[in-house]
Order: C-alpha cells, then sequence, then structure tokens
C-alpha cells in the first residue's frame, strides 16, 4: 500500500501556478481578509507558521509572509488529474483527501512493481512531469493504510519512506499521535494523562485497562494501532458495501464575515445554502429523511433544530418550508449567528423508494426536475427559488480540503 | 494579488501529444510570447468548461480562460506585486 501525501497542496500549487511566489513564505486564507490560515508553504512552515493559525501570528513569525485566497477549483483540478494518473498505475486507488491517495498495488506488485521504493521515485516524477516541477510529495509504504500513512507522515519532505516489518515496532515506539491518522487532540491528551506519548506504550495496557478509560470501540482500536494494525476506519476502505452507501448525509455551513442581525437575511443564508444541498442529494439520485439546522454565535452560543420524516425529502420546496416554519416557531432569536449549518440525513438512493404517487408530489417533481435540468447545464442558481431573489451575493458552492463530497465532486459532477 | 481583466484575445499555438499550448496571445494590438505554461486547470460548472492556463510571459503571471463549448478565449486575470 501507497500513500501519497503532496507536500503543502494549497500553496505549492499556487507557488507552480507563479514562480513570483516561490522560495517566499505563503500563506492560505479562504478569502482576503480571514484570520485563519488553512496552509501554509513549504518556506512559511520553516519559520514557524503552521495550519490552523492565527494570520496576525503567522505575519509576527514571516514578516515577509504573503497571503493568498484558496482557489478550491485548482485544487479540485489538480486532485482529479492525480487521481487519473494513479489509476494508470494500478487499479484500486482511493483519493483520501484534496492532497493525498492511497494507492494499493497489492494485486499487481509481484509482476509490475517487485521494488516499491522504486515506484515511491517513479510516482514522484510523474507528479512533476504532470502539474510541475514545484510540485513535490512524499510517498508512504507500508503493509496497510495506517502503517502507509504513518511513512508519508514521518519521512522529510519530497522523500519516499517505508514501514515494513523491521522497522515497524521502532517507529511505532517513537512516533508522536499527531502523525497517527484517527487519533485527535482530545484522544492523544487522554493518552498523555496516562504517560502514553507513542502508539507502541499502548501495548502495556490490557484491554480491560482501557475500556473504562476510552470504552469498548475505541479501547479494541487503540490496539490495533498499538500492533500496527489497520483500524476501523481505515477497513472500512475495503468494503465495497460502505464504498457503495457511504454518503449518509450531505450538509453545508458558512461563516460569514459579520453577526446577522436581520432574521430575513438569516432565512435567506439558509434557503441559499439548502438549494445547493438538495441540489447535490437529487444530482446523486438520493433522498434524505433528517432534516437540520444549526446557528452559531460569535460567543460559542448554538442553536440547532432537528426533524425527522417518515416520507423521504429531495424538493427544494419541502427544504424551505423546513427553515421557514422552524425558524419562526423555535428560534427564539437569542442571539446574532455568524455561522450557519444545513444538513440532509439518512440518505437513501431513489433506486430503493417508492415515490409519492400524490398528484401534487409529481407536480413539485416535474417543476424540480426542470430545475435541475437547468442547473446541470447552466450550473446551481442559473434558477433559484423566489426567496433567494433579494440575496444580493450568493453563497456560491466549494470544494472543502477533506474532500467530504468526493462521491459528488468526482462521480457526479 | 490577481488583477482581474476578463477581455477578449486573440490566440495563437501548437498541438503537442494532443493536447493544445498556447505560444502567444494578442490583447489590446500587442503580442505577448508565452515563456511557460505553468498550470493547467479544468473546472466545470453545470455543462459549461472552462480550462484556465495559468502563463508566464516575461517575469509576469497571467491567467487566460478558455471555454471549449464557445471556443473563446479570455485574458482573465495579471499577477500584480502588491
Amino acid at each position: 500500500m501507497l500513500l501519497v501525501d503532496i507536500n503543502s497542496y494549497f500553496a505549492t500549487l499556487l507557488q507552480q501556478e507563479n514562480p513570483k511566489l516561490r522560495g517566499k513564505p505563503v500563506v492560505i486564507v479562504k478569502d482576503l481578509g480571514r484570520t485563519c490560515v488553512i496552509a501554509a508553504s513549504k518556506e512559511a512552515k520553516k519559520m514557524g507558521v503552521k495550519t490552523g493559525c492565527n494570520i496576525v501570528r503567522a505575519r509576527q513569525l514571516a514578516p515577509q509572509l504573503i497571503e493568498m485566497k484558496a482557489e478550491f477549483d485548482l485544487y479540485l483540478s489538480a486532485t482529479k488529474k492525480l487521481s487519473s494518473l494513479f489509476l494508470n498505475l494500478a487499479p484500486k486507488v482511493e483519493v483520501y483527501s484534496l492532497d493525498e491517495a492511497f494507492i494499493d498495488v497489492s494485486d499487481c506488485r509481484q509482476n509490475l512493481y517487485p521494488d516499491l521504493k522504486k515506484l515511491g521515485v517513479k510516482i514522484q516524477k510523474l507528479i512533476k512531469n504532470n502539474l510541475g516541477e514545484w510540485v513535490t510529495a512524499n510517498v508512504g509504504i507500508g503493509p496497510n493504510r495506517l502503517l502507509a500513512k504513518m511513512a508519508a507522515e514521518i519521512a522529510p519532505k519530497e522523500s519516499v519512506f517505508e514501514i515494513d516489518q523491521h522497522n515497524r515496532d521502532a517507529i511505532l515506539a517513537t512516533v508522536g499521535f499527531e502523525d497517527v491518522c484517527g487519533i485527535g487532540i482530545r484522544l492523544a491528551s487522554k493518552l498523555a494523562r496516562m504517560n502514553v506519548f507513542h502508539p507502541y506504550q499502548i501495548r502495556f495496557y490490557a484491554l480491560e485497562d482501557l475500556e473504562p478509560f476510552f470504552g469498548p470501540f475505541w479501547s479494541r482500536e487503540l490496539l490495533k494501532i498499538a500492533y500496527g494494525k489497520e483500524p476501523h476506519h481505515f477497513r472500512l476502505l475495503n468494503d465495497p458495501g460502505f464504498l457503495q452507501q457511504k454518503m449518509k448525509s450531505v450538509s453545508r455551513s458558512i461563516t460569514l464575515w459579520d453577526l446577522v442581525h436581520d432574521q430575513d437575511e438569516i432565512r435567506c443564508v439558509l434557503y441559499n445554502l439548502a438549494q445547493e444541498v438538495i441540489y447535490k442529494v437529487r444530482r446523486m439520485g438520493m433522498s434524505g429523511r433528517r432534516i437540520s439546522i444549526s446557528l452559531y454565535g460569535s460567543d460559542h452560543q448554538t442553536w440547532r433544530y432537528a426533524q425527522t420524516f417518515q416520507c423521504f425529502i429531495d424538493h427544494r420546496r419541502q427544504l424551505f418550508d423546513f427553515i421557514e416554519k422552524n425558524l419562526s416557531q423555535h428560534w427564539q432569536q437569542q442571539f446574532a449567528p455568524i455561522k450557519f449549518k444545513i444538513s440532509l440525513k439518512l440518505l437513501k438512493s431513489n433506486k430503493v423508494i417508492t415515490p409519492s404517487l400524490l398528484p401534487c408530489w409529481q407536480k413539485h417533481e416535474a417543476i424540480e426536475t426542470a430545475m435541475d435540468q437547468i442547473t446541470d447545464k447552466y450550473g446551481l442558481f442559473t434558477i433559484r427559488s423566489g426567496r433567494l431573489l433579494d440575496k444580493k451575493k450568493l453563497i456560491q458552492p466549494e470544494v472543502t480540503g477533506f474532500l467530504g463530497d468526493k462521491d459528488y465532486q468526482f462521480n457526479f459532477r | 494579488m490577481y488583477q482581474i481583466i476578463h477581455e477578449t484575445i486573440r490566440i495563437a499555438g501548437i498541438f503537442d501529444k494532443l493536447q493544445f499550448k498556447p505560444v502567444w496571445f494578442i490583447w489590446k494590438n500587442k503580442r505577448f510570447i508565452i515563456k511557460k505554461i505553468t498550470l493547467v486547470s479544468k473546472l466545470k460548472e453545470g455543462s459549461i468548461e472552462k480550462i484556465i492556463y495559468s502563463v508566464q510571459v516575461g517575469s509576469d503571471v497571467y491567467r487566460l480562460d478558455y471555454f471549449p463549448q464557445e471556443k473563446e478565449w479570455f485574458l482573465e486575470s495579471i499577477w500584480i506585486d502588491d
């Protein structure tokens, strides 16, 4: 198993596009004026700037800092190019995020790639030839996804590194949890309270000792990681049933520039997000049964409302009516929101759902289908609900770094 | 930062290994010879496709947008040093 991880992807790709940015500390923010650094170039990282860092702190660390707006469409285009490149090498390729892909060569290794390190170097050259000379990648090699990803994380930049049976235990005994995929900050700090700082140390605990602290699921997962075995979230990628039915919900969220005090504007933002959610769901031939709305204030205030329905929902009108009704009934205007989120959950393929026979539903379905056809041809929001007519600047769709909607982006767009 | 221009241009190029590579373009009656194509990105909005050619002319960087269905070329933006 190989994991290809493009180094500092978002910044590197913009440096590839613009040679004037090369060799300079560059940070990527979602939009100019935003304060959270979502990616940093190799040069900025050397100066101590990290992903998630505040822009003010980043400017202190790197006075010559260049701030760039994220260009998600460019990143997605490059990721698609990489995906097809990798599919020419092996039949099983899993794009894990915008900048990472697993290449499973277990079926073709013996005849095609007896030396995996040479294959790693070949992949690095292919990336340079196709995306450009500035784009570098780490290639991690391991007997499974956990170790391949770990190898890519701990390898020096632009290198190929293999974890095999000879060095596995030594690496598990020295690697920090920040380089172990699946163990987040909370879990790592819980482990630190038990004086466990490396995966190998978990082996000193029996399952019964771990269960009171981590519960039955995570205790088993931690022990698997301790022995370098694939945890649940990676093993799911082998399950064809999971791959077919992995889209269980579609969500869209946005953090605006300012607090929104106007109730009509709050409604309008949610309609805007809902139109994108419902289009994606319909494009994938699915329907959902649970709608949830979340609003977040500037001071950790949160308001959530969710409802599960007996029937499936895949019409814009249904989602809009839900927003309209529940905002007026349940939203007490306790605070002015800045972040908005809407989700349609419990998704199922329309192939296994009996469509409604009610004439009014069928009439609306005809309207929705016509809207889909126009959107398919001319893009989202070319045709939009009358409820969005007053909205001057629409919130456009965007790709996220972890590529949560990769099924949609790769197969339905 | 990139400054938006969005003006139509005339362009000449070559086909190399089944791929079009722009060689020069004319904007405001001036010919710009492309030194290097630094990045090619394919985007899609609905059924409308767009190819962005990021190119270097001298030391300047330009984004050229090509719409294959309409066969139209635009000088979309120019990199301006802050």
